[in-house]
């Protein structure tokens, strides 16, 4: 059986890859992106960090097993992943962009917060994969 | 990284004291049964916290079920 924790963590890799295909195509592919479109990913990333409580709270409610030392342990290499995705996304982006945004319209103007917030979600996804696949190496 | 080189007889011990299961000892430890799972399997070394508890669990000292696997 798997724990909370894990679940939680195959969830959140499906949705923030929904979210991350809506990013791309939304806010980084079309030409005139939707101001509704940025507030919308925008507000889901900033409530994604409640989705983990509220998940604590049902799993205390059915009075499943909670956390422990290695969950904590898992949890933190999660957010390591976290870091350095978001880390090599912006350096990377800020070089890109002082590098060639006058030649590539995707590098500035709207689609450029596009691509920043995408930058959020793709360290989203990295930080809960590396929570999948310490689990499961943990396993036997 | 798939195992780590704290060994243990974790399962032996449970069986020595009446064959104990999983669940009693994670309760005993206040860990998960998905963690004495890992601990079994070689797949987690716990913290020094926990190998004291489960030491314990068992009355006997940490050496005991503990133990540095040589490479």
């Amino acid at each position: 059986m798997r724990s909370p924790n894990e679940r939680y963590a195959r969830n959140a890799l499906a949705m923030f890859t929904g979210l991350g295909i809506y990013a791309t195509w939304g806010l980084v592919l079309v030409e005139r992106p939707r101001a509704t479109t940025f507030i919308a990913i925008a507000a889901v990333l900033a409530l994604s960090w409640g989705f983990r409580r509220r998940s604590l709270r049902d799993w205390q409610r059915r009075s499943e097993t909670m956390e422990d030392e290695r969950d904590h342990a898992v949890r933190a290499a999660g957010d390591h992943g976290f870091r350095i995705a978001m880390s090599f996304w912006t350096v990377g982006l800020a070089f890109v962009v002082a590098l060639w945004s006058s030649q590539a319209p995707v590098l500035s103007g709207e689609r450029l917060s596009g691509l920043l917030l995408l930058g959020v979600i793709v360290a989203n996804l990295a930080g809960h994969a590396v929570v999948v696949w310490r689990y499961r190496q943990q396993r036997p | 990284m798939t195992g780590t080189p704290v060994g243990n007889d974790i399962r032996r011990w449970r069986f020595e004291r009446g064959e104990m299961t999983q669940q009693v000892l994670a309760d005993a430890c206040s860990v998960t049964r998905q963690t004495i799972i890992a601990l079994e399997a070689g797949r987690y070394a716990p913290s020094l916290e926990l190998a004291f508890r489960i030491a314990r669990a068992f009355g006997v000292g940490i050496e005991d079920v503990f133990h540095w696997r040589e490479a």
